[in-house]
């Protein structure tokens, strides 16, 4: 143990073990014994530096063993100096354990690799590289920007240029997008929904459904409601829709499609009323709550089929959002549609 | 000439054959009686045999038979009865049911529950009486006029 009038580095470190004393060491004191050449070194050489802490303390230390400070109560300047004396002799307070050895551990916010996050940011990345690329070809090899499904308006007068993708309110309270010509959306409508980059997406929503739900009543809420838009090609007017959030089960992020029932050509044709244009959800959804009289898009307990947007022609997915969530296919071909489907299941109850 | 050391899996596939020859006769009723129907102007009755593939999801594949039998009135409305089943992860759902056109597809007008067996033997011994109750669907349903 070290003396009282000195102390010793706690562990291992680079001035671990070295005992500074308050004075020249004495015949009897333990510590001198004990220390490696180095320390011994490097203690001499600290003690002996000019003017520092260490070199004081050990002056003041002296003056008071040779009597030259009263350290009684009597004298309250030299009580003053005494108490400062005692104050510089405290040991450095302790460490804080390492390692808990007993009771449950604290509770610790979990990482970000250890969060669906990255996966999403992944996502983002990913579209993102879509959405820099101007020159994305499609599967005809032409200009995605350059393609009718790019610059042909929808049914809210707007082109895939002026919509955004779905991760939009993800980046934040700032509207990058004013700042670019960005065909991403275009991309993604046009002819590539399923790309690689988004089947990657596809796994990190079915890990955080919440995620994927708040990230959808954003989306068809927020959005939409910024945006202004009018009544629906079904009716339904969407302010109706932009006031809900969604009922977000799969998908939203990738180029699946979603329709109900199976695939008998009857189901797989536009009504005449539909004026050729054949209605799917771009995710596995409903809005939620929904609007009075409207019946779910995709029926509880009923059968679905998923599609492959990426297996229809070219310029034949129209993901015109509207309402939100909609995506019209046109011009397909009975045997075009069967091919493109790439699963089946039953909406959850 | 193909021969097999496997009389248990031969009865096996014996035995689902036999069962959609009978789905398809069943099938072939329900299009019978609707079009004895003065309200329906054409019947169209088929069948889709499919594979989907578990995919990124990591699911077993699912393997489905599909039949059905589509009716268009005279209006030019179009239903259809539907009857489906599909084998994943080593069960059998049976499921009917009647459906017409709808926006975002087939909108059910039905109620029928659709059922999940644990082999092909339980299956088939719980397919005779549904067949026939949605067969009777056809008999007793009254198109809009």
């Amino acid at each position: 143990m070290a003396g009282r009038n000195s102390w010793t580095f706690p562990g291992s470190g680079i001035l671990g073990g070295v005992a500074l004393g308050s004075g020249i060491p004495r015949p009897d004191d333990p510590n001198a014994e004990y220390e490696t050449l180095w320390a011994q070194s490097l203690r001499e050489a600290i003690e002996k530096r000019p003017g520092g802490d260490t070199d004081r303390l050990a002056a003041l230390a002296e003056q008071v063993r040779g009597g030259a400070i009263h350290t009684g109560p009597v004298d309250p300047i030299a009580n003053s100096i005494w108490q400062g004396i005692e104050y510089l002799r405290k040991p450095a307070p302790p460490q804080m354990p390492q390692e808990r050895t007993i009771g449950p551990g604290p509770y610790m916010a979990p990482l970000p690799r250890e969060s669906g996050g990255p996966r999403i940011a992944k996502a983002i990345i990913d579209h993102y590289a879509d959405y820099f690329d101007p020159w994305a070809k499609d599967e005809l090899g032409r200009h995605v920007v350059e393609t009718p499904a790019f610059t042909t308006p929808n049914a809210a007068g707007k082109t895939p240029l002026a919509e955004k993708p779905w991760w939009w309110p993800i980046v934040g309270g700032i509207d990058i997008g004013s700042n670019f010509a960005g065909p991403g959306a275009g991309v993604k409508a046009a002819t590539v929904g399923g790309r690689a980059a988004f089947a990657a997406s596809k796994a990190a929503a079915a890990e955080a459904v919440p995620t994927g739900k708040l990230l959808n009543a954003i989306r068809e809420g927020q959005l939409a409601k910024l945006a202004g838009e009018g009544t629906t090609s079904g009716g339904a007017p969407s302010s109706a829709a932009s006031a809900m959030g969604e009922y977000h089960v799969l998908g939203g992020a990738d180029g699946s499609i979603f329709r109900n029932g199976g695939q008998n050509p009857s189901n797989l044709i536009a009504r005449p009323k539909d004026n050729g244009v054949l209605s799917f959800r771009d995710s596995l959804s409903n809005p939620y709550p929904l609007p009075p009289g409207q019946r779910p898009v995709l029926i509880p307990g009923e059968k679905y089929r998923e599609f492959d947007s990426s297996k229809l022609p070219p310029g034949s997915v129209i993901r015109d959002n509207n309402p939100p969530g909609h995506v019209g296919v046109r011009g397909v071909s009975l045997e075009d549609l069967i091919n493109a489907i790439t699963g089946k299941g039953t909406f959850p109850r | 000439m193909i021969s097999s050391t496997d009389n248990g899996a031969d009865s096996a596939a014996q035995a689902v054959i036999v069962l959609f020859a009978s789905i398809s006769d069943s099938m072939s009723d329900i299009g019978k009686i609707l079009s004895s129907k003065p309200a329906i102007a054409k019947v169209m009755p088929g069948f889709d045999v499919s594979r989907f593939p578990g995919g990124e999801w990591a699911m077993p594949d699912c393997f489905s038979f599909e039949a059905y039998v589509e009716a268009e009135t005279t209006t030019g409305d179009v239903f259809w009865w539907s009857f489906d089943l599909s084998l994943q992860s080593e069960k059998w759902t049976l499921s009917r049911d009647i459906d017409r056109q709808g926006k975002y597809g087939q909108e059910s007008i039905s109620d029928f529950d659709s059922m999940t067996y644990e082999s092909f033997s339980a299956l088939r011994d719980g397919y005779a009486p549904l067949m026939s109750e949605f067969v009777r669907s056809a008999e007793s349903f009254t198109f809009p006029s």
